[in-house]
């Protein structure tokens, strides 16, 4: 897999398409503050959020068993797995079971981060993604790039051509309202002719057994109003002890993910319709293990908002794609590494520290604590890379000897100033590809400091 | 499967029972006119609102509505995001509301509420299988962030204020 730095590069080379990228999570990230200014309890509820998800965190596994009973009582059927394989067993189990051989899904990074659909397909079950975004990028078999908005690395023209090739549309079709509409069409069909709807869960409550689940499109009401059978799949990070506590989470959710004051739907779950069967499938998949760690304990809190990603001066100009992980920008820095430290052990890089993902999140989670904490644990465990490790020694050692540190100063300092200016851009390639060297002092910062106060 | 439950809960330990639950005790939101607040978030969220003041101005409304309209009904309404609870009678009107074209929430003033934390007080989401706070019509912004009304659901939204309970109740 190729790292970070260079699947960035890839992207940030369409220099329109990374600009126009750019501007457009950015003014997400506008309208979020926006909606945030005109609640005068902004930060109480932020602190509230935080405290009940930690709160909840602490007595997981009373909250678990809480949550189980009460949704028995109401008619559901609960599962548990506790690793990708086992959920998808599970689905699959319920879906065979049933003889569905259709089913229609909403928005669940729970069931891109098991692979559920390649799963169901390999076993004859064909699973439409009926988010819109969803459904873009499966038609062009590639992975959401954001949690929230799963297309924004692609431009309208390029939904178009795919919509002419796959779905029929005229050719050139390049307007959003005649693409949704294209889509709609398409999309109402198959939730017509589905046997099974499943969802994920955005929030799920322990003392009423029931769930909630937030979209704007209404996918997750045609697909689990049409057909009988309703899978529901959860992380067990998605509990929340009371229903007096889902108010605090839903007037942060939707204002910090794309600046509404609440998504167009808000719907609650408790036990099966009238005739119907509902399952809720109950997910580890790594989770247990990032809360006992202790470390990274809080980024069980998150309720993907996805504000993080849209604030991210690293995310917006290097895109989803170039994690090349589930969940992308700081908060999948921070979620993936547990999961395989090789594999993912350039993204807690991917950040320049600066704190505004911190700033944003509505759960208070402290992500450049977080993703430094990780860059530690990875170059001790010798994940970081044989170049980075050298570098990093190499400063450490020359960072102990002051005195070295003056006479190397003062060595560079003359050299570079001799050289010219092409040799000296050469030196310092690849930091200067996109900058100007500054002009460098004759005098170090410090002899500069014993100048001043000897005045 | 009761092996994975069993790992699941002993892997994340403390399943010590809670002594005291946080609870939400921030400064309550409210509108020196909650119906003009609730205009404008309803607006926002692309949908529109209609003032009626009697059971005559109701059936007047309801003779001009649109065909292929879905009159239900709906409440509390809360001012701060324009969102209005439904709880559909049964799986037939839950299906048919959302393949409808339009959907027209008919709420007395009575159930108009200032922000979300006073609707939950009014509710038990609990006591029916399906319920769903419902803020303007369908929409996406999944191409180019270009807002769309109409991607899945109803294509249009209306919320009926009725200023008489008695009437609502006659809906």
């Amino acid at each position: 897999m190729k790292s970070h730095p260079e699947a960035a590069a890839r992207f940030a080379a369409n220099e329109a398409r990374a600009a126009w990228h750019d501007q457009a999570l950015w003014f997400v990230r506008t309208k979020r503050d926006r909606a945030a200014h005109r609640l005068p309890e902004w930060e109480a509820l932020r602190a509230s959020a935080a405290e009940i998800k930690a709160h909840t965190l602490d007595h997981l596994g009373a909250y678990l068993e809480q949550f189980e009973r009460a949704a028995i009582a109401r008619g559901a059927q609960v599962h548990w797995a506790r690793d990708a394989a086992e959920h998808n067993r599970i689905v699959a189990g319920i879906l065979a079971a049933h003889g569905v051989r259709r089913a229609v899904k909403s928005k669940s990074m729970l069931t891109e981060e098991c692979g559920l659909n390649p799963f169901l397909a390999a076993r004859g079950v064909e699973v439409v993604d009926t988010d819109l975004g969803e459904r873009i990028v499966q038609l062009r078999r590639e992975p959401p790039s954001h949690i929230v908005f799963p297309a924004i690395h692609l431009r309208r023209g390029e939904i178009g051509a795919l919509f002419h090739e796959q779905l029929g549309s005229p050719a050139g079709l390049d307007d959003p309202d005649a693409l949704t509409a294209v889509a709609r069409t398409h999309l109402r069909e198959k939730f017509l002719a589905a046997e099974a709807g499943i969802t994920g869960v955005n929030f799920a409550v322990a003392e009423t057994g029931g769930f909630v689940v937030c979209t704007n499109e209404g996918n997750a009401d045609l697909g689990t109003a049409l057909p009988p059978l309703h899978v529901a799949c959860m992380g067990i990070e998605k509990l929340i002890p009371r229903l007096e506590h889902l108010p605090v989470f839903l007037r942060l959710l939707a204002r910090s993910a794309t600046g509404q004051a609440i998504t167009a739907y808000t719907s609650h779950f408790h036990g099966p319709a009238p005739g119907g069967e509902l399952h809720i499938v109950i997910v580890d998949n790594g989770r247990s293990h990032l809360l006992a760690s202790g470390a990274h304990r809080d980024a069980l809190r998150c309720i993907r908002c996805g504000a993080c990603m849209n604030t991210c001066p690293v995310y917006r100009r290097s895109g989803g794609h170039s994690y090349g992980a589930t969940v992308p920008g700081p908060i999948g820095s921070v979620l993936e590494p547990s999961r395989d430290p090789a594999r993912h052990a350039s993204l807690p890089f991917a950040c320049s520290l600066c704190g505004s993902c911190r700033d944003v999140c509505p759960v208070g989670i402290d992500l450049p604590q977080q993703l430094l904490a990780w860059r530690g644990a990875l170059v001790r465990a010798g994940h970081a890379g044989r170049a980075r490790r050298a570098t990093l020694s190499l400063v450490g050692g020359l960072l102990e000897r002051p005195a070295l540190v003056s006479l190397l100063g003062g060595l560079a300092r003359r050299i570079a100033r001799a050289l010219p200016a092409r040799w000296r851009e050469r030196l310092t390639a690849p930091w200067s590809r996109e900058r100007a060297l500054p002009e460098l002092p004759a005098h170090s910062f410090r002899s500069q400091w014993r100048q001043q106060r000897g005045r | 499967m009761a092996a994975s439950r069993d790992a699941i809960l002993a892997a994340v330990a403390a399943r010590t029972a809670p002594e005291r639950v946080p609870r939400w005790s921030g400064a309550a939101l409210r509108f020196a006119d909650p119906v003009v607040a609730f205009r404008e978030a309803l607006e926002a969220a692309g949908g529109t609102l209609t003032l009626l003041d009697d059971r005559a101005a109701l059936d007047r409304a309801r003779a001009a509505a649109s065909p292929e309209a879905r009159l239900l009904t709906g409440g509390p309404a809360v001012a701060e995001s324009g969102a209005v609870w439904w709880v559909p009678a049964d799986p037939g009107e839950r299906r048919d509301g959302f393949l409808a074209e339009r959907m027209i929430f008919v709420v007395a003033r009575a159930e108009l509420v200032d922000d979300l934390h006073s609707a939950y007080a009014r509710i038990d989401p609990a006591a029916a299988p399906y319920g769903c706070f419902v803020s303007g019509p369908s929409k996406t912004a999944d191409i180019e962030q270009a807002l769309v009304i109409g991607a899945h659901g109803p294509r249009a939204l209306e919320v009926w204020l009725l200023a008489d309970r008695v009437a609502v109740e006659a809906t």
